[in-house]
């Protein structure tokens, strides 16, 4: 096996690792990038997020103001330092996308359009009608093309990374098309692998969200930070979990139960008069509770809410909000312009996620990571809609940036250790091959994926997420025992689909441990039996770390520069 | 809800053990709302775990899942069962050859959407620090709807020129340029003029218009190809300036 | 350019295969391969026209000597098919034309003149004049 050799490793080429390759070659021109995705990178998840991108832009608008929201939306567990820098460089990079060509929506005299989103005092989402991600995944992936420094390796699959001397130098990849191993060599890694909605059955998230780069940062010791908090986005499309954008609500849409009600409004749920536009986890679950009251529609995907975009308008729809009638009227014959959308609490997105810094460095030297897989945190405990894909921009630069300077900085390593590493790896993937076992991957996941919804739904408690947890050990140790049919090397995807799967145990295991032992209620972590925030015992971060006879569980102080803690109202 | 029992034809090829491509039947207990897509999850799920294909979103954007079924290239995420009766054939896209099953190789693909250097090309960048350039909605419509690809490639399934000319630059990457080159910020059609030009550019399409039939974006590539190729002879004839507007 | 271009081929292929219904057994495909026929009948019609003004120039016998060959039956025929395959083209060019109607040329705004109509114009100016042949030959001008 020879080395592929570069300066920077990159893994995954969403929002997040598009624009920190391109950051990276920015900074130092005489580095050489490699793109090491399982995907083609205009295929990642990136490309599905539809409402917007926050950045502060107008006169009534102001960086503290965003912080702010940002930090009440996180129940006060963001970085306060990670938050600011956050809000600081969201406009800048925003409009260098725009420099770069992303068509972005614009107001009669050409700046750039602002629209209210969920949580946000004043309008500050910009946005590129209702495929914000598509347009910003598809202007990063054009312009990254004018750089030859970045060099592609689509549709490899990074199976480990290689640490040599404490540090990172490279990852263990396999090309999915001739199915050979190969060590991908450099100065630095940055993980950029996106997150793992897809350990839960019913979610937003593409089948390759299945937290990768997470479980190989995991497995090389790095800590797995607030992984109890998973987001529940309020409107799902039943049966498929196929996403309506906040934007529908932040046009005007409104969310009605089974009476007709607005109940956001006739209710107390703590959104105030914000209503539909309050942060996403008091919507989700004022949705459960109207469900638990009896007032949802019944359905055979479940209970399910209406979301009415009637009153709109079709010219304001078409204009605004084309893409999400297209979707309803597909998916589930709905015409959002005469008739009520359903929709019900789904999994969108991962709160934590690999413990970094505000440089995107996590305590690996050379190891970095950015985007949703890493959490800094500037989310918290609940993210606003808007502000992740800002996040893949602001950390997706800083994390390339940093990586580029470490790299400048550090010598080549030596080879021979990562490349033995490299073939244990290679000698691990043709034992996966056509391995013999009673288990089988599908159904090892739909049981994975029963425990984590019953374990850590919307609303969660003691016992269920014991049994959760309990169940997510089984199912690792029956995981070992797995069978598969394909035993060739060339385009093998049930083998991808073993080591995903994989992948998802380890990252269900750290959200299960981490949400049963957090004893309170904070964010999107909600429990029947700690309902309560608790701020002397509980505002500190979770951090998991891999350990041979099983994860650790410990915390991490939460930064605070200027705000003080307040009661989470709006 | 109902379940249906549908047949499935599907063509395989595993370069390790088959000659040529070859056809394997399923049948797939379907539910009344599924995508083909669907079925061919619950084939290598429950069925055959040996069935390689490409998916990722199933919701029409990312652009991975597009097969040939019935004989008609589509994205599979949004061809729904209920509308086919009998059995149901799926195939990888014509025009690319075949790596794995229903997996073609798209490398020149890729290939061809770089060429035609689909990014923003100004002879003086503003800073960042000074704000947007300013683009009113008028300018933003222009090229908006040729901005709207997802890169799946049906048209190049559908392309009958490129069954007989591979090296065709191809329906999705004249739109792509031509939208670079009627961005109001853009300056670059002269840098684009060479690949769009060339033998293999604009003047390889015949109107087929087959290529706007199949998107299933509406991106309508024919328009683009025929407005570039006006645009391209009225700037080869120098009766329109090549190098273009601030 | 990515690793995978630059060593294409890395593993066996199969061939990629042509457009299914192509050519004769889809009908969008059919009528494409009808248009691109539409070249064979319309250079044989410019061939026919060409004789004609060949003849005209020869003088009043040559001529009438040639509206006399192209009044036959045959000819007559031909000159049918010709016209009908030539209406087809001018059909479909105006069809998918329409959309250049569309946006912007380059930095010059749109032209006041549909630009389909500039387009077909050539052609329409070809089928007035086959009309006009067809009328001559036909008894009902000249």
């Amino acid at each position: 096996m020879d080395a592929i050799r570069h300066d920077i490793i990159l893994v995954g080429g969403g929002g997040a690792g598009l624009r920190a390759a391109i950051a990276a070659v920015e900074a130092n021109p005489k580095l050489s990038v490699a793109c090491v995705s399982k995907l083609y990178p205009m295929r990642s998840h990136t490309v599905s997020a539809e409402g917007g991108a926050a950045g502060a832009v107008r006169e009534d608008d102001s960086l503290d103001l965003h912080a702010y929201d940002t930090l009440k939306g996180s129940d006060y567990l963001a970085d306060q330092d990670a938050v600011e820098y956050f809000v600081e460089h969201a406009p800048k990079e925003l409009t260098q996308l725009e420099h770069w060509g992303c068509p972005w929506s614009r107001e009669k005299d050409g700046r750039v359009a602002v629209r209210f989103f969920g949580g946000m005092t004043v309008k500050r989402t910009w946005y590129a009608t209702d495929k914000t991600g598509f347009h910003m995944l598809h202007t990063l992936f054009q312009t990254s093309m004018k750089y030859d420094r970045i060099v592609r390796y689509d549709e490899y699959f990074a199976t480990k990374i290689l640490v040599d001397n404490g540090r990172a130098v490279g990852v263990a990849a396999f090309d999915i098309r001739t199915g050979k191993m190969h060590a991908v060599l450099g100065r630095a890694v940055i993980l950029c692998t996106g997150g793992a909605g897809r350990i839960f059955p019913f979610t937003t998230n593409a089948a390759v969200k299945t937290g990768d780069g997470m479980a190989l940062a995991y497995r090389a010791g790095v800590g797995l930070k607030d992984m109890e908090f998973v987001q529940y986005h309020p409107t799902g499309l039943p049966g498929t979990g196929i996403l309506m954008t906040e934007a529908s609500r932040g046009e005007g849409g409104y969310l009605k139960n089974n009476k007709g009600e607005r109940f956001l409004i006739e209710y107390d749920y703590g959104v105030g008069n914000k209503a539909e536009l309050g942060p996403r986890d008091m919507v989700s679950r004022a949705e459960i509770r109207e469900f638990q009251a009896g007032r949802g529609f019944k359905g055979p995907y479940g209970e399910y809410v209406h979301l009415e975009l009637m009153h709109l308008g079709e010219e304001k729809i078409d204009k605004r909000l084309p893409f999400v009638r297209e979707l309803a009227k597909n998916y589930v014959g709905v015409d959002p312009v005469w008739s009520p959308i359903p929709v019900r609490p789904v999994v969108h997105y991962m709160m934590g996620g690999v413990d970094t810094d505000k440089h995107g460095a996590t305590d690996l030297p050379g190891l970095y990571a950015a985007g949703e897989c890493a959490c800094v945190s500037i989310n918290g405990a609940n993210r606003l809609g808007s502000n992740s894909l800002t996040e893949c921009l602001v950390f997706g630069a800083r994390a390339g940036q940093a990586a580029a300077e470490f790299a400048a900085g550090s010598s080549a390593g030596a080879e021979n250790a990562p490349l033995e590493q490299a073939r244990s790896e290679e000698a691990r993937l043709d034992r996966l091959r056509g391995k013999h076992g009673g288990e089988k991957i599908a159904q090892i996941r739909r049981e994975l994926n029963h425990a984590t919804e019953s374990g850590c739904g919307v609303f969660r408690e003691e016992d269920s997420m014991s049994a959760a947890l309990e169940t997510v050990t089984q199912l690792k140790g029956r995981f070992a025992d797995v069978g598969l049919s394909d035993k060739s090397a060339i385009f093998n995807t049930e083998v991808v689909q073993a080591l995903e799967l994989g992948h998802m145990l380890d990252v269900a295991e750290a959200v299960v441990l981490s949400a049963v032992h957090r004893k309170e209620s904070r964010g999107a972590h909600t429990r029947t039996d700690y309902p309560t925030r608790d701020d002397a015992q509980w505002w500190k971060h979770s951090l998991v770390k891999f350990a041979p006879d099983g994860p650790r569980l410990s915390y991490k102080p939460v930064v605070k520069t200027r705000w003080e803690l307040e009661e989470r109202k709006y | 809800m109902q379940l249906r029992k549908v047949k499935f034809e599907v063509l395989r090829f595993r370069p390790e053990q088959d000659e040529k491509p070859v056809f394997e039947s399923y049948d797939v207990e379907c539910m009344e709302d599924w995508v083909v897509l669907d079925a061919l999850n619950a084939i290598k799920d429950d069925i055959d775990p040996t069935l390689s294909h490409r998916w990722s979103c199933r919701m029409g954007v990312c652009g991975s899942c597009g097969m040939l079924v019935n004989g008609r290239p589509v994205l599979t995420c949004a061809a729904f069962v209920r509308n086919y009766s009998g059995t149901i054939r799926v195939e990888p896209l014509s025009n690319f050859p075949i790596v794995r099953d229903l997996v073609v190789e798209l490398d020149g693909f890729v290939e061809k959407i770089k060429s035609v250097k689909p990014w923003i090309i100004r002879k003086l960048e503003k800073d960042v620090a000074e704000g947007e350039y300013r683009q009113s909605p008028e300018q933003l419509e222009e090229f908006k709807q040729f901005s709207m690809c997802i890169n799946c490639a049906l048209c190049y399934a559908a392309c009958p020129v490129l069954a007989n000319e591979p090296e065709f630059v191809g329906p999705a990457a004249i739109a792509l340029g031509h939208r670079y080159n009627l961005d109001s910020r853009d300056e670059g059609n002269a840098e684009r003029f060479a690949v769009l030009d060339s033998h293999d550019g604009v003047y390889a399409c015949s109107y087929a218009n087959e290529c706007s039939q199949v998107c299933p974006k509406h991106v309508d590539p024919a328009m683009a190809i025929q407005q570039a190729k006006l645009t391209d002879f009225l700037q080869w004839s120098h009766l329109l300036p090549k190098r273009s507007f601030t | 350019m990515s690793a995978h271009a630059a060593v294409p081929q890395k593993t066996r292929t199969a061939p990629a295969r042509a457009p299914a219904g192509f050519p004769f057994s889809f009908y969008r495909y059919r009528n494409y391969v009808a248009f691109a026929a539409t070249s064979v009948f319309m250079a044989i019609g410019c061939v026919g026209l060409l004789e004609g003004l060949h003849a005209l120039g020869k003088g009043p016998e040559a001529w009438n000597a040639w509206l006399a060959e192209m009044a036959r039956p045959g000819a007559l025929a031909l000159s049918l098919v010709v016209l009908a395959f030539t209406l087809y083209f001018v059909f479909r060019f105006g069809w998918v034309g329409r959309k250049i109607g569309a946006g912007r040329v380059g930095p010059v705004p749109r032209p006041p003149l549909p630009l389909p109509v500039l387009g077909v114009a050539p052609v329409g100016g070809f089928v007035t004049l086959w009309l006009i042949l067809l009328a001559i030959l036909g008894g009902v001008l000249l």
